[in-house]
């Protein structure tokens, strides 16, 4: 099956999921949602029906393991820094994610790391008065 | 004169401000040099540093950048035969041969210069056409108001990417995540799966500052194996190049150059969606149709870049009219710069320039300080920006991830926004892969209240008529939806022609 067409049918998927929660809702609410949900329907069964071929597609590449790591060290980043305190975990993410990808240069990596904490503190904390949160460590 | 223009005149002359003028060309300058860096990532990943400044203060650091990554792409297309943005993939064709054949300081130079002229003409025209641009918005009702989002929309999915489905279907989805949130009727809370912090709906700058950044991010890291850290550029040779001011005799034999494509960059950035690459391709081809010597166009002549150049400096202020003036960002920077407008409490349209009219102006004269600063830096720095190049990308990478998360979380000093920089990320991310574009979603998100207000206001006026029959009795709703009509209709009967075309050659 063609690549748009897979699409399309995850996009009814979300038709039918965002539509049956506008249920939950008092109709005079839901009215524009429901219009628009149409409208999306409608564009996602035209893309079923007129499909365009992916040359380049690569599903492999799409989850590679590089983007797969950065993406969960972010996410571990956003999860952890309100627990443990904004700048321990900024510096520990920026050496490791860092190290993840170039091992040899670690040092290097903490340096730049502290320097860059401290434009960060400067900037948004001194300049800005943007307060971060202390948590568990700092 | 304008009293808001004298107000404006002063304020532009503070130290703060024009550092911010300075600063913010520099760091676009950076941005735009570093392949894989879009200006509208740049602008995003920025964006709350200005939360706290003056909203003119902020708004001239984000003018500053947008132009500054403008000029920034043509460094790299020149020096390295990569272009640091889209838009200036253009530059390559002429900029890269001219380097090549030794005259890379000439091929800089004229980059720069081209740069100035189109972004001062484009400042200009945005001075002289705004303001009375924004009081023909005065003449807008609900219905009005309802159709130009959907416009905006369409002509946006329609220009932007190669799939028109695909753009208005990213650009319906962005609808849909603006009702998230309280609706605006009874005050109800809807589709917030019971989350409080929905409430106030999605926050425009954290999902913006995902979906223009995390993808790009993640790109980055791909190619991090490809010669990470071998250096592009030889330092060494940078040295020897002099960029220096063009002559007079030079000026004068590019001036038509210079004007067409001045002229086509800020026309095009006039249209929602169109971009940068658009207005410098345009510009290009019609200074080598209209050239004595096009078969020289392509092996290193300073017209091309003179064109494509122009093109898209003038663009970028040319996407600033729409915005300003009737709230329809021209391109996903000017939707970034709205966003930044709106944090700051300003809505964009006619009351814009009668309530703060001082805060516009000043933003506009900036823009032409930022010019002149992105000629000095450019005259005197050209070649060093492109030494950024050599940063290895993953150390680039966890700069920009740390900063989306900085800056998601200084808007409102909450991690729940963070989270939402990273979902909109992450959909931004497999949307991209999938050929979807995120800049109609991003004009869905922006468009979407506006959209169901003028409906809702349309509702209420046409006292229980046919809404369309009513919206059709109205001249200026008649025109945009005749446009509307258009910016679908044709790309799609050009698709329906070439899809028979295609089939009949089969059969044949």
């Amino acid at each position: 099956m063609a690549l748009d067409r897979k699409i399309s049918l995850v996009l009814v998927g979300v038709f039918v999921a965002f539509y049956a929660a506008t249920y939950r809702y008092p109709p005079e609410i839901v009215a524009f949602p429901r219009f628009l949900l149409w409208v999306f329907l409608g564009l996602s069964v035209l893309l079923f029906a007129f499909p365009k071929r992916h040359s380049n597609y690569s599903f492999k590449t799409i989850i590679s393991k590089e983007k797969v790591a950065a993406a969960l060290m972010l996410v571990a980043y956003a999860a952890a820094f309100p627990i443990l305190g904004f700048f321990a975990t900024t510096f520990v993410f920026a050496v490791v994610y860092m190290s993840v990808f170039n091992k040899k240069y670690w040092k290097k990596y903490i340096l730049i790391a502290a320097v860059y904490l401290t434009i960060i503190y400067f900037v948004f904390q001194k300049w800005l008065y943007v307060w971060f949160p202390e948590g568990l460590i700092m | 004169m304008d009293i808001n223009f004298m107000v404006a005149i002063k304020n532009i002359f503070t130290v703060t401000n024009i550092l911010l003028a300075a600063g913010g060309t520099l760091m676009g300058i950076i941005f735009g040099a570093l392949p894989g860096f879009t200006a509208a990532m740049g602008v995003a990943v920025l964006l709350p540093i200005t939360f706290g400044m003056p909203p003119a203060s902020g708004l001239i650091l984000l003018g500053a950048l947008f132009g500054g990554a403008m000029y920034g792409g043509s460094i790299s297309a020149i020096l390295i035969n990569t272009p640091g943005t889209p838009a200036a993939a253009a530059t390559i064709l002429d900029g890269h041969p001219m380097a090549k054949k030794g005259l890379a300081g000439e091929a800089l130079r004229e980059a720069v210069f081209a740069s100035f002229l189109g972004g001062i003409f484009g400042v200009t025209v945005l001075l002289l056409f705004a303001p009375p641009l924004a009081k023909i918005s005065l003449m807008f009702g609900p219905p009005e108001y309802f159709l130009l989002a959907i416009f905006g929309l369409t002509i946006i999915a329609a220009i932007s990417e190669e799939s028109l489905f695909k753009g208005l279907i990213a650009g319906v989805l962005g609808l849909l995540i603006s009702t998230i949130g309280m609706d605006p009727l009874l005050g109800t809370p809807r589709f917030t799966m019971g989350i409080v912090n929905l409430i106030d709906g999605v926050q425009l700058v954290p999902a913006m500052i995902g979906l223009f950044s995390i993808p790009e991010t993640l790109a980055l890291v791909s190619s991090y194996l490809n010669k990470d850290t071998v250096s592009l550029v030889n330092t060494a040779e940078l040295r020897k190049i002099k960029v220096g001011f063009p002559s007079l005799k030079h000026i004068m034999s590019h001036a038509m150059i210079y004007l067409k494509s001045s002229m086509i960059g800020t026309y095009v950035g006039m249209l929602p969606g169109a971009g940068g690459s658009i207005a410098s391709f345009m510009a290009y081809n019609e200074a080598k149709r209209s050239s004595k010597h096009p078969e020289k166009f392509g092996t290193g002549i300073s017209e091309g870049i003179a064109a494509a150049e122009s093109a898209n400096n003038a663009m970028a202020s040319g996407a600033l009219i729409p915005m300003l003036t009737l709230g329809v960002p021209g391109d996903s920077v000017a939707a970034i710069i709205m966003g930044g407008l709106m944090v700051h409490g300003l809505e964009p349209g006619a009351q814009l320039f009668a309530r703060n009219g001082d805060i516009v102006y000043t933003f506009i004269i900036a823009l032409y300080l930022a010019n002149v600063m992105m000629l000095l830096f450019g005259t005197f720095c050209a070649p060093y920006f492109t030494i950024v190049t050599n940063t290895p990308k993953h150390i680039l990478s966890a700069c920009v991830m740390m900063l989306t998360v900085i800056g998601s979380y200084a808007l409102r000093g909450n991690v729940f926004d963070v989270y939402v920089m990273i979902t909109f990320g992450l959909l931004g991310y497999i949307m991209k892969s999938h050929g979807f574009s995120v800049i109609p979603t991003v004009l869905g998100i922006i468009l979407g209240p506006i959209a169901e207000k003028g409906l809702n206001g349309t509702i209420a006026i046409s006292h229980g008529d046919n809404i369309l029959l009513f919206m059709l009795s109205r001249p200026i709703s008649l025109i945009l939806i005749v446009f509307t009509l258009l910016s679908v209709g044709v790309p799609l009967y050009r698709r329906i022609r070439g899809s028979i075309g295609k089939t009949a050659g089969n059969i044949q």
